[in-house]
């Protein structure tokens, strides 16, 4: 116990004070909401949106709950014709038809390019009037029959990415391992460690708590920061967020010895890693809304972990819709990974014979 | 069990990586309290015999008798017993010094305060700084440093000279000494032939995987013959070479250094000889030097090659 304690402890002190661990799990998440918040606006007050939609004003139940949606521009004609017009010329970036039961868009493609933002509109409004329509009148998201809170919450793009943010911090802890089972090993550090009595055990895990509490505190340091920055409130479910934390840093560590395992060169793991966290943050939810995905891409992420990490984040922190069964299942998932990567991988760690 | 009076005997030890036998068959037996030392140019096998001790590396053969106790592998218990300062230490970055050498500490039951260590390796001053920043030689005294966390009976140090400049150098000679007045076993290796006769209470020369002659750095000496060696540099040239053997010259010459080595118990005639032919052959000879026998000159003997090919 001792041992595994004071190799926590070390293992926390020479993270943070690494610079480049720093940067990636602290700096760089921000970094990137913050230009999140450039590309899809922010919440009121801190900028004008762009984005222009027509609505005909016979459709008043409509109009309300669009108002409430954050960054549109809103123009209320009397003609379809009229809108039609203005969205073909470009005066409108679209517009929204409700006929009581279906929603049409109507989107001028040339704004399509620019302004991704229109394609999840569709699902944004419905989601807003579906829970409008079951007499929710100022939320719009529902969490286990639980209410965001009201007021403060926003049907926003930004709101819906920025905690996907986290994701950054904690998919350094697949880099983490590869440190630890590849790079320590090829660089003779943990020959140190093997000619002391210690167990192998508690040193494997000793370093892997120091790097899960530095994984873990960044990632709520990323989450408390976008909300300063964006003066956003979520509704935070903490007992499901510090599940789907602590579980997807698990997850995430998972994948590194894994990677570790499979490329004998610890660079190649590196590189590897990289690539594969690159693409799993691109079809995790986390650069722009799933929805601007076509479905069979949409398919693909799926099979990525990321995409679980992300979805599970937004759902502990209000912004999407899902049961505490899914969180409970990536928790046992990721967890019962690692730790059968653990102790396949974590007896022989110090045996450091070069072959 | 405690009742030894060889803290450590191998026997026929064995190591073999593809064709190369790094370790061919070693047999030594290290005393109590003496500093030992594994001396032999690069790629003698000397890490490599170490580290089987230390349980870095599995033997392909051989017998291990440490503290006493016959083991294939030594385990926890010995482990707590020894301390280790690896050819090349590396340690986890971004932690000073003083916490390095207190997580160490904290794998024992039983060891030093690290305030005491941090002075006796004199980096007091330096207690707070990164273990990436030190100097070689603060490197080295750290290693040292982390062989002692656990006050050890029995040290292995492999190489800590390598590559110091001759100030550090002596400072870690200093250290070795008080840790063997204290009492301590030091198992050493190194490829400085001054620094096995200066610390050695027993040397075992090493080469090619095997050990090629052991004694007192004295008896090695004296074993080769000769009370002194002349050295001088000279140009290759083989009448002259054939001509010095012709005259009974005992010597060897290194052909890429140009230098000429001489043994000898009659300096005057000998030197004379090595002038008279010379200057017979019209070959310039320069810097000359007259000394004792050393160690470097029993490896020559024994080998032909020099400890260090620079
Ligand atoms: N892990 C390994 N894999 C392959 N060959 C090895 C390995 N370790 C050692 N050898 C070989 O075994 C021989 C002995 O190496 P060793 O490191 O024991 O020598 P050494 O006497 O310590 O040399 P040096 O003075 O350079 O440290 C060398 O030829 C080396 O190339
Ligand atoms: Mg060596």
């Amino acid at each position: 116990m001792k041992v595994f304690l004071s190799i926590a402890l070390y293992r926390f002190k020479s993270f943070y004070r690494d610079t480049f661990t720093f940067f990636f799990t602290l700096v760089l998440p921000i970094i990137f909401a913050v230009i999140f918040g450039f590309i899809f606006g922010r919440p009121e007050g801190m900028g004008q949106s762009t984005i222009k939609v027509g609505i005909l004003k016979d459709n008043e139940d409509l109009i309300k709950v669009v108002e409430r949606i954050e960054g549109l521009n809103i123009s209320i004609l009397s003609h379809f014709d009229e809108l039609k017009s203005l969205v073909l010329k470009g005066s409108l970036d679209g517009g929204i038809l409700f006929d009581g039961k279906t929603f049409n868009l109507i989107i001028n493609f040339s704004s399509f390019q620019q302004k991704p933002f229109l394609r999840t509109l569709g699902d944004t409004i419905a989601n807003a009037y579906s829970l409008k329509e079951a007499g929710v009148e100022e939320g719009f998201i529902r969490v286990e029959e639980e209410f965001i809170d009201p007021g403060k919450a926003r049907v926003s793009n930004l709101g819906y990415m920025l905690p996907g943010v986290m994701s950054f911090s904690i998919a350094s802890s697949i880099f983490s391992m590869i440190a630890l089972f590849g790079y320590y090993r090829k660089r003779k550090i943990l020959k140190r460690f093997a000619v002391s009595p210690i167990n192998p055990f508690s040193f494997v895990l000793g370093m892997i708590m120091g790097n899960f509490l530095i994984t873990l505190l960044s990632s709520l340091f990323v989450l408390f920061a976008v909300q300063i920055i964006f003066n956003i409130k979520f509704y935070i479910n903490w007992e499901y967020l510090l599940l789907s934390i602590s579980s997807s840093i698990l997850g995430m560590m998972a994948l590194g010895i894994f990677l570790t395992a499979l490329f004998k060169e610890p660079q190649t793991a590196n590189n590897v890693g990289n690539l594969l966290l690159n693409i799993m943050i691109f079809f995790s939810g986390i650069y722009f809304p799933l929805s601007f995905l076509p479905n069979y891409l949409r398919t693909f992420g799926q099979i990525l972990p990321l995409y679980y990490v992300a979805k599970a984040l937004r759902i502990s922190v209000g912004v999407e819709e899902g049961t505490p069964n899914f969180i409970f299942s990536m928790s046992i998932i990721m967890v019962s990974v690692f730790i059968i990567l653990v102790s396949i991988f974590g007896r022989d760690i110090l045996q450091v014979e070069e072959k | 069990m405690n009742n030894y009076k060889f803290i450590v005997e191998v026997e026929d030890l064995r190591k073999t990586y593809g064709n190369v036998k790094a370790v061919d068959g070693v047999n030594f037996k290290i005393k109590k309290g003496s500093i030992f030392t594994l001396l032999g140019p690069n790629g003698a096998g000397k890490t490599t015999t170490l580290e089987i001790i230390e349980g870095l590396r599995i033997p392909d053969g051989g017998n291990i008798k440490i503290f006493g106790k016959e083991v294939k592998r030594i385990g926890k218990e010995e482990k707590e017993l020894i301390g280790v300062s690896l050819q090349e230490t590396q340690l986890i970055s971004h932690l000073t010094v003083k916490e390095t050498l207190s997580m160490f500490r904290s794998f024992y039951k039983k060891g030093l305060k690290v305030d005491d260590i941090l002075e006796f390796i004199n980096l007091k001053d330096k207690a707070k700084s990164p273990v990436d920043k030190l100097s070689g030689g603060q490197k080295q005294r750290l290693a040292i440093g982390l062989a002692l966390v656990n006050d050890p009976e029995l040290l292995f140090l492999d190489e800590p000279t390598t590559g110091l400049d001759p100030q550090a150098r002596r400072s870690i000679w200093d250290l070795l000494l008080q840790l063997k007045k204290q009492g301590k076993t030091i198992v050493l290796t190194t490829h400085y032939m001054e620094e096995a006769e200066f610390l050695a209470d027993w040397v075992c020369i090493m080469d090619y995987g095997k050990i090629i002659r052991e004694g007192t750095p004295e008896d090695l000496i004296k074993s080769i013959g000769g009370e002194s060696v002349i050295e001088v540099d000279v140009e290759e040239n083989h009448s002259f070479l054939d001509r010095l053997k012709e005259l009974g010259v005992n010597y060897t010459y290194n052909p890429k250094h140009g230098r000429l080595l001489a043994k000898t118990d009659n300096v005057l005639e000998t030197i004379d000889s090595i002038l008279k032919t010379a200057r017979e052959c019209s070959l310039k000879v320069r810097n000359e030097i007259i000394r004792q026998p050393n160690l470097e000159d029993v490896f020559l003997t024994l080998t032909g090659r020099q400890l260090r090919e620079e």
